[in-house]
């Protein structure tokens, strides 16, 4: 019988009686209908496109204050750059001694925190470095809690898919979304692309913008073998010191603000771009056969001889590569002024924050008492009905971005973003036309912190 | 384990091993000032004159806990006496440094009519000492972690036969250091933060009482507020006022003194209803949902729920929303509450016009039912 009559056959008689007929098969074997992709029409309310550090949050609010939720994810688990991509200290929550980004993305960090016995850092204390404040959580514990609290709010979480098309007709979403062995059609009345790189935004047909030249991305891992106290560092060429010594961070149980930094080495990746199948594949090769360079030459130095890979994240991590050309563009004189607008929604708080050609990073600290503020209209895509966006590709310029697209940073944008798709939905409006006040308090009986109240 | 202060000699000794040292702690004995020079960080710590009068008990090695008049732990002091030693010449030191009972710098004196001076000689001014004052108060500097030759910037090998002052000092402490004194900083703050610290926090540690730790979080700093809440001791008497007062510092907007104190409250202690109580009483008072979460789930490590929650927390129920609502019915849930007015208030939540309330009403009261089944 050749493949087609077979495959003629079992459609008509059925896998049961083809299995009678089967002279190959064991006792307990059956044979498999022949595959093929399973379609399905799925309507919700919103529709959420990447779970990762701002999606994840999206979510889970969406979910909570009530709507019908999806969440489309390409990658295995939630929490995107916090947890596949390796940088697991989130920040920045707190700002001159006081919390500036609540809701639930601290809920989140705070739950992490306490389920993995450590202490919270005092946050009353400014430290001298900016990033002591950061949150260092267990990954793994992050990505299980975020997905206990998807499924607690009914969130559909959708892995291993990603959209192929997303048309706009007579007042919602339409979204093809495929992944391994199905493609849905799903119906929405609202979107928020939370892929990190504006991809959907992209696909909607609303401009994205980027500069010609990306920050690099990292691959995180982490070493063991070697001990740092013992080396020579004279013998060693200094190019190799700074990755000696950073892999050597140790997490500590911490009591005072002062250490909070997690083991976090890491080689850079020129041009790591994760928006398509294609860029983000050549991205995770290029940063792997870096450290594979690395891990050989630190071998050959003295005292280095033993030295071995102990973890490596399955994911390049990306810094930069799509905004959104969104109805307002937050600049850097807002940013660093701390300007809070009528329609600020959420914090942000780092300095500004450029990594420059993988050597150097420039930075510009915020002045006391500064913190910046992210407007909804930043989370829009010009003339986009129904749509928006969290996390980094939020309409910024360039040096406000490097300050505006950290974690606590983007959690608080996810969380402003659902609550307004969510009253867009439930208005049938779309979220340019939702009350701010109305936002403002969904947000506040989420225990978020809204801009000008603290 | 007995607590043993170097005699001068060993000091003498650690000091002679680190001889920069030498012209830092550099105390010059001529006598310029009649009044003692004394500095403090709180300006109504008043120490000394009369400790005479009050009742003190010695350590050894000078080292003093001095009484409040209400018989409770007051402060520490020690008097330092020894000689530094530099080019083969010993200066006299002599200096008393003041802690709390949780080991707080609170303070330096130095005898009538010395004063500190810096490498080149020259006597510190009251600028220098309020610096220096400051800096002693800084539990986070690095100087714990800098060995005394990375003070300069100079080749580690001559470290012991150069002239320290002859280096520049170095980037990572000059912002730190009162400037031309960067060895008595250093050596200072290494004795204020040091083995002496160490023995006055076990001290008082092992001789805590209720009263005092009632009188420190009422009325003490704020750092000696968190020292005895992250040391709380588990079989302590917890007296009404202190319920009381522990509950003041949940509700504070403070948040680390409100997060240290609940986890000062270890799950053996929350057999006791009262304290269950104070707790639930915190719940429905903070403005913050994170200590809210907190709460809930140190309740859930209590063995039983005490009726005075159950009935509070019922009435709270049909006001709560998102994770508040998932942790309050997590922790009826979890303590098996399903008496008829807690069922009546669950069902309420059935007519909310918010699914993800409807829903998690529907799943408590779907788990009472299977656990009645
Ligand atoms: C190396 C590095 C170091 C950093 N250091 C810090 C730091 O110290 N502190 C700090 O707070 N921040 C830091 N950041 C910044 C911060 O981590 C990121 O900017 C932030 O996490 C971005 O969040 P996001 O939600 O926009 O994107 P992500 O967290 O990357 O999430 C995007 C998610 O979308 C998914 N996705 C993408 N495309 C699709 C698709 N087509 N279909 C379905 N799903 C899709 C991805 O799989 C991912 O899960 C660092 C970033 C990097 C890369």
């Amino acid at each position: 019988m050749t493949k087609i009559e077979r495959r003629a056959m079992l459609k008509t008689i059925g896998l049961a009686s083809f299995g009678a007929l089967s002279p190959n098969l064991l006792k307990g074997e059956t044979l498999r209908e022949p595959y093929s992709v399973s379609e399905k029409p799925i309507t919700t309310d919103i529709l959420i496109i990447g779970g990762g550090t701002a999606g994840t949050i999206a979510a889970i609010q969406a979910g909570r204050a009530g709507a019908k939720t999806t969440l489309i994810e390409s990658g295995s688990q939630l929490g995107g750059t916090t947890t596949t991509g390796g940088v697991s200290f989130p920040g920045i929550f707190h700002a001159w001694g006081k919390q500036i980004i609540g809701g639930i993305g601290w809920e989140l960090v705070l739950d992490s925190v306490e389920l993995n016995g450590d202490k919270l850092p005092d946050f009353s204390k400014t430290p001298e470095r900016h990033w002591k404040h950061q949150v260092a959580v267990n990954p793994a514990l992050y990505s299980l809690l975020a997905e206990e609290k998807c499924t607690a709010a009914a969130v559909d979480v959708r892995f291993y898919e990603t959209p192929t098309m997303v048309e706009y007709k007579e007042g919602r979403w339409f979204v093809e979304s495929v992944g391994k062995g199905v493609k849905n059609q799903i119906s929405c009345s609202q979107i928020i692309d939370c892929t990190g790189n504006a991809l959907i935004t992209s696909m909607a047909g609303y401009d994205v913008l980027r500069e010609e030249d990306t920050q690099p991305g990292s691959l995180v891992f982490s070493m063991g073998g070697y001990d740092l106290k013992s080396l020579d560092l004279a013998k060693i060429p200094k190019k190799y010191h700074g990755y000696l010594r950073q892999n050597m961070l140790e997490s500590q149980i911490r009591s005072t603000g002062e250490n909070t930094s997690v083991p976090y080495g890491y080689v850079y990746v020129k041009g790591a771009d994760s928006t398509t199948a294609e860029t983000h594949t050549l991205a995770n090769q290029k940063g792997r056969q870096n450290l594979l360079d690395l891990i050989r030459d630190l071998r050959g130095l003295p005292g280095c001889e033993n030295i071995r890979i102990t973890n490596m994240k399955t994911e390049t991590a990306v810094r930069e590569t799509y905004r959104i050309n969104g109805e307002y563009k937050v600049t850097k004189e807002d940013y660093v002024s701390g300007k809070i607008f009528d329609d600020s929604l959420s914090y942000s708080f780092y300095p500004v924050d450029l990594h420059r050609d993988g050597k150097s990073i420039y930075q510009e600290f915020l002045k006391p008492d500064i913190v910046a503020s992210v407007p909804l209209r930043a989370l829009i895509p010009k003339s986009s009905r129904n749509f928006l966006v969290a996390g980094r590709c939020v309409s910024s310029d360039r040096l406000a971005n490097s300050g505006l697209r950290v974690q606590a940073s983007c959690m608080g944008m996810g969380q402003a973003a659902a609550a307004t798709a969510v009253l867009a939905h439930k208005n049938g409006t779309t979220p340019s036309d939702v009350s701010v006040d109305d936002i403002k308090e969904l947000l506040r009986v989420h225990g978020a912190i809204i801009p000008g109240e603290i | 384990m007995p607590f043993r202060i170097e005699s001068s000699t060993t000091i003498h000794t650690v000091f002679r091993s680190c001889l920069p040292f030498a012209l830092l702690l550099c105390i010059n004995s001529c006598f310029l000032s009649k009044k003692a020079i004394r500095y403090s960080v709180e300006p109504t710590f008043t120490a000394n004159n009369d400790d005479q009068k009050k009742k003190l008990t010695s350590f050894g090695d000078s080292l003093f806990l001095v009484e409040a008049k209400d018989g409770l732990p007051d402060y520490y002091f020690q008097q330092y006496n020894t000689g530094v030693c530099y080019d083969n010449k010993c200066r006299p030191l002599s200096i008393s440094i003041y802690w709390s009972v949780t080991g707080r710098y609170l303070g330096f004196e130095l005898p009538k009519e010395e004063f500190l001076s810096k490498t080149d000689h020259e006597p510190f001014v009251p600028e220098d000492y309020e610096f220096l004052n400051k800096l002693l108060a800084n539990p986070d500097l690095p100087f714990a972690d800098i060995e005394y030759y990375e003070l300069m910037d100079q080749p580690s090998d001559a470290v012991e036969s150069v002239d320290a002052v002859s280096g520049a000092t170095s980037a990572r402490v000059s912002n730190i250091v009162v400037k031309g004194a960067v060895y008595t900083t250093y050596s200072l703050w290494n004795i204020v933060h040091g083995r002496s610290q160490e023995f006055i926090q076990e001290h008082t540690g092992s001789i805590v009482t209720t009263h005092l730790i009632e009188k420190i979080l009422r009325d003490s700093n704020r750092s000696d507020k968190v020292w005895v809440l992250e040391r709380f001791p588990e079989n302590i008497e917890m007296t009404s006022l202190l319920l009381d007062t522990i509950e003041a510092l949940i509700v504070n907007s403070d948040f680390h003194l409100a997060y240290t104190a609940i986890h000062a409250i270890k799950a053996p202690r929350l057999n006791s209803e009262a304290i269950q109580e104070m707790l639930f009483k915190a719940y429905a008072k903070s403005n913050d949902p994170s200590i809210k979460s907190l709460i809930i789930s140190k309740l859930g490590q209590a063995p039983f729920l005490s009726n005075g929650v159950i009935n509070v927390s019922r009435s709270c129920v049909d006001e709560l929303k998102g994770q508040e609502l998932v942790d309050l019915l997590k922790l009826l849930k979890k303590h098996e509450v399903k008496d008829d007015q807690t069922l009546q208030a669950v069902e309420n939540l059935l007519s909310s016009d918010n699914v993800f309330i409807v829903r998690q009403a529907q799943k408590f009261l779907k788990q009472i039912q299977i656990s009645n089944e």
